[in-house]
């Protein structure tokens, strides 16, 4: 290096510089590892960006609701979309809340696309549907206050930074709230403060002052697997007594209770003591809270009651169709059930699961031009030619559907047209609540029987045997009189079973259709026509 | 407009900048070194998500800092006053009425003994006043040392012009100077002051532009000819491997030039005769056996493009030129300085690799991710800002956001004549001047 020059003002001169950088960014590099506890320049660069995309979304909302160029150009300047066009001023009288896990341009059964994420969101504002926030729902299930009837909760699970930071722009454009399940092992304690997948304590504490965003709980250790017998098989949290190997036996229940009330209390610390918050929910890990395959029977009830004293609320999801999606503000609205949002649903899906779910009011009439809210818990079922058809599948030997948003129905006298071209018996639904409670009114050829389930057990209240000419070409009628918690049912407008008392925790439910046959694969029923009324008490 | 132009000669030297004080702005220019090493120990944890970008992003900032890290220690070599070679200055000009007398008349107003000067001067096949220009310089200043003019009909090209200003050349150095580039009247001196190494092969002069003030286009070709002489070639030069002595104004050793003259006249690539990148093909042969070197101490200023379209397509010629040679050349640099060569590599992996990562970072990714690339445009700034502030700080202009534009220009849009350059190699037609 004949050309250089290393004289020794240079070198000292440069070395100094060097020395001072290096020193610069080592210490500031290592304040943020020890004091600044995850200190993440990329929340910044996120939150740029996230600023820079709520302009861009502004103007694709305003072009979603079909607005020119122009105006969507303005709107994207600074319009505030809090404004609710929807001003019927009616009051919910239910409140859907829905579950999300991650988003992110990997899809799978968990995990939805930012582009699809914010559709569905902007088909619910464009439908009218505001979110709400934890406090108002408390309210609301204690019957302290009333919602608009529009409303619902978006909760996110597990804490994920992808759902953060995709999610925020779009809940900044449209004014919209959200609650973030965190599970505190892997957000909280310093250990894993490093982790790109979860937020970090220090990103946290800024969620926590995001006026967007809201902090529960999602258990400390709760969100694993761990192992439930000798043989070293793993199993939920909540369900099971784990197998402790030094002792090589499993807990007590003693120590079953201790480690799951010590978790969610831990959880509950760790999130007040970190963002000075009142934490008031719990989302089950998995949505599991001991109701699965356990090898613990009382796994529920005990964790039920022992979660149900250190939180106010408590969250689970559910998936498919087997029963009303909203929560009622009823004796056990404390365990708030939420639905799991497929990561197929287009926000048309979203849009039309909520509003079917809506509270139907009496007098209904279907004329079954369109899916009001029909739900299959087994079978199939599927509109046709303004028909509802129940099909059985090929693994079933009938079908059965409900109506979403009827289960506060209570005195009604309903009447259905029907025509059975295959299958053995039909039955009304009465007073359904879930699958494993409701009455119901069923015809064969030969007898019709008032039945009733209660707890998934089935029992036949009353029974008539005589000849019932089950409409096979032709239209017949199959209707009910629900009173109380008494039911008749009727044929073809006319008596066939005489008013009989139902257990009284079905004294309200709402209405469904069921079918059997021989085989698999045969049974089928239309539906042309339901006509609900009330009845004078 | 020829009047303008020679009423900007009478001040030419008063163009010469002005080193001053700007404490504050290098205090800005390490305080942004400082964060860009911040930013960088960051991305090293991300690079475990994006390893491309990652180790791209790493790559950049080291070769650049080095740069500066290099450049800093550019030394320079004194003057031996007892040593003073004869010099040639070869001239070879194509329809150049406007500049070209003033471009000799520089010669004579060198510090440097008047008897060991000699000019030639081609005319290349001009079809405007060039020749005759030529003739009227010559009597003006011929009393003082021989000038020789050499007329061709047709044009030959202006490799033809500079073998010949070689072969007719009686001196030991020969002075390339475009014609449209005028020398400092101590340029002589500092250029030869390096051949007392009898290694060095060519020295490269630093150039600025003549005719900054006429717009944006020029301004911002100002500030970039600077850098790149002052930084990249100042980097290269502490190794001796300085791999473009550019024509507008380098000395080579005529002795060492005609081992290759033949060669270099008649160079053929991919089966098509080179009519373009002459000065960097020269540099090329000279490098394989001797050192080449930089002197920012010898001055010349030079016209740049001042249309667009003029500027884009010299910066095409460029990029082809330094494909076909940094080709040539990446089959010898490896047996250089290591840290040289290492450089070297590095930069051609780098100019390779940066429209694809532009493409991905700004394009790609954020579909299918539906993010903004606020990442990869902080960095590309804060590189841009450096250079800048450097400008800004060594020059005392304050046109550091002009220098910004300019390398950012450079980055975003002239990056894609690389690959459009590899399209287009055998394509000849861009070759004359």
């Amino acid at each position: 290096m004949r050309y250089a020059d290393f004289s020794f003002k240079k070198v000292l001169s440069m070395t100094m510089v060097f020395m001072i950088l290096i020193f610069a960014t080592g210490i500031t590099y290592g304040q943020k590892k020890d004091y600044l506890r995850g200190f993440s320049i990329s929340y910044y660069f996120n939150t740029i960006e996230n600023t820079l995309k709520t302009f861009a979304y502004k103007y694709e909302f305003s072009n979603y609701q079909g607005n020119s160029f122009t105006a969507s150009v303005f709107d994207a300047l600074g319009k505030d979309f809090s404004l609710n066009s929807d001003n019927s001023g009616k009051t919910a009288k239910s409140l859907p809340v829905l579950v999300y896990h991650g988003i992110t341009a990997n899809t799978d059964e968990f995990n939805i696309s930012p582009d699809l994420f914010k559709e569905q969101m902007f088909a619910l504002k464009e439908a009218g549907y505001e979110t709400v926030k934890i406090d108002d729902v408390m309210a609301f299930f204690r019957g302290e206050k009333t919602l608009p009837e529009k409303s619902f909760l978006l909760t996110f699970d597990d804490g994920r930074r992808d759902s953060f930071y995709n999610a925020d722009p779009i809940l900044q454009t449209l004014n919209y709230t959200a609650v973030m399940f965190v599970i505190t092992k892997e957000s909280v304690s310093e250990a894993n403060s490093r982790s790109s997948f979860y937020l970090s304590k220090w990103e946290l504490e800024r969620v926590a002052k995001n006026n967007n965003w809201e902090i529960e709980s999602h258990g400390r250790n709760a969100h694993g697997f761990y192992p439930i017998d000798e043989k070293g098989n793993s199993g939920h949290f909540f369900s099971n007594k784990l197998w402790l190997k030094d002792k090589n036996r499993l807990e007590t229940t003693e120590e079953f209770e201790d480690r799951i009330t010590e978790d969610m209390i831990g959880a509950k610390e760790d999130l007040e003591n970190s963002f000075r918050i009142h934490v008031t929910s719990f989302a089950f890990p998995f949505g599991e809270f001991g109701q699965e395959e356990t090898n613990f029977n009382e796994a529920n009830e005990i964790a039920l009651r022992d979660s149900k004293s250190i939180y106010d609320f408590l969250y689970y999801q559910i998936r498919g169709e087997n029963g009303f999606t909203r929560n009622y503000p009823t004796e056990d609205s404390f365990l708030i059930k939420r639905i799991k949002v497929e990561t197929s649903w287009k926000g048309s899906d979203l849009v039309w699961l909520l509003n079917t779910s809506s509270d139907k009011s009496l007098s209904y009439i279907d004329n079954m031009d369109s899916d009001n809210g029909w739900l299959d818990p087994w079978g199939d079922s599927y509109m046709e030619n303004e028909n509802l058809v129940l099909k059985a599948s090929p693994n079933t030997k009938g079908s059965f559907v409900f109506l979403n948003g009827t289960y506060l129905w209570s005195n009604y006298e309903l009447e259905a047209s029907v025509n059975f071209p295959k299958g053995s018996a039909v039955a009304l639904i009465a007073q359904y609540k879930d699958e494993k409670n409701y009455s119901m009114c069923k015809f064969t050829y030969d007898h019709a029987t008032l039945e009733e389930k209660i707890d998934g057990k089935q029992k036949i209240l009353a029974i008539t045997k005589k000849p019932f000419d089950l409409p096979r070409s032709e239209w017949g009628k199959i209707g009910a009189i629900v009173d109380g918690n008494t039911i008749s049912c009727l044929w073809n407008s006319e008596e066939a079973i005489p008013k009989e008392e139902v257990n009284e925790i079905l004294s309200h439910g709402g209405i469904g259709f069921t079918t059997w046959g021989e085989k698999f694969n045969e049974s089928e029923l239309r539906i042309k026509k339901i006509v609900a009324s009330p009845i004078e008490l | 407009m020829k009047k303008k132009i020679f009423q900007e000669k009478e001040t030419i030297n008063n163009l010469s900048v002005k080193k001053t004080k700007n404490t504050h702005v290098w205090i800005t220019f390490f305080l942004t070194i400082y964060f860009i090493l911040l930013v960088k120990l960051t991305t090293i944890e991300a690079i475990i998500n994006d390893k491309f970008f990652g180790i791209y992003s790493i790559l950049i900032t080291t070769y650049i800092l080095s740069r500066f890290l290099f450049s800093y220690f550019h030394g320079t070599v004194p003057t031996d006053e007892s040593y003073k070679p004869t010099v040639t200055f070869v001239v070879p000009a194509k329809n150049e009425e406007d500049n070209i007398a003033e471009t000799i008349r520089r010669f004579s107003k060198v510090n440097y003994p008047r008897e060991k000067i000699e000019v030639i001067a081609i005319d290349d096949g001009s079809t405007d006043g060039t020749l005759a220009e030529m003739y009227r310089i010559k009597k003006e200043i011929g009393n003082k040392f021989n000038v020789e003019i050499v007329h061709w009909d047709k044009n030959k090209g202006k490799r033809e012009g500079m073998a010949e200003g070689v072969l007719r050349a009686k001196n030991e150095i020969v002075i390339f100077i475009d014609s449209d580039s005028f020398i400092d009247k101590d340029c002589v001196t500092h250029l030869v002051k390096y051949f007392v190494n009898p290694k060095v092969g060519a020295v490269c002069g630093h150039s600025d532009v003549y005719n900054k003030d006429t717009n944006l286009l020029t301004k911002m070709q100002t500030v970039r000819y600077y850098i790149a002489f002052k930084i990249y070639k100042s980097a290269e030069s502490i190794f001796g491997t300085v791999t473009c002595c550019p024509g507008c104004c380098s000395a080579y050793r005529k002795e060492y030039v005609l081992e290759f003259l033949d060669k270099w006249r008649k160079q053929k690539f991919l089966g098509v005769r080179c009519t373009y990148g002459d000065d960097r093909s020269l540099t090329n042969f000279i490098i394989q056996k001797y050192e080449t070197v930089y002197s920012e101490d010898a001055m010349a200023w030079t016209v740049v493009p001042e249309k667009f379209r003029q500027y884009m397509r010299q910066q095409q010629r460029w990029k082809k030129s330094w494909l076909r040679e940094t080709f040539i050349a990446s089959t010898f640099m490896w047996r250089k300085n290591p840290i040289a060569a290492l450089s070297f590599y590095a930069y051609i992996f780098l100019a390779f690799i940066s429209p694809i990562v532009f493409f991905r970072a700004m394009i790609w990714y954020p579909y299918i991710t539906n993010s903004l690339p606020i990442v990869y445009l902080t960095g590309l700034f804060l590189m841009l800002f450096l250079h800048g502030l450097y400008y800004r700080a060594s020059v005392g202009v304050r046109s550091w956001f002009l220098a910004i534009i300019s390398f950012w220009f450079n980055t975003v849009i002239l990056m894609w004549q690389l690959p459009w350059a590899l399209i287009t190699l055998r394509d000849t037609r861009w070759g004359t001047r």
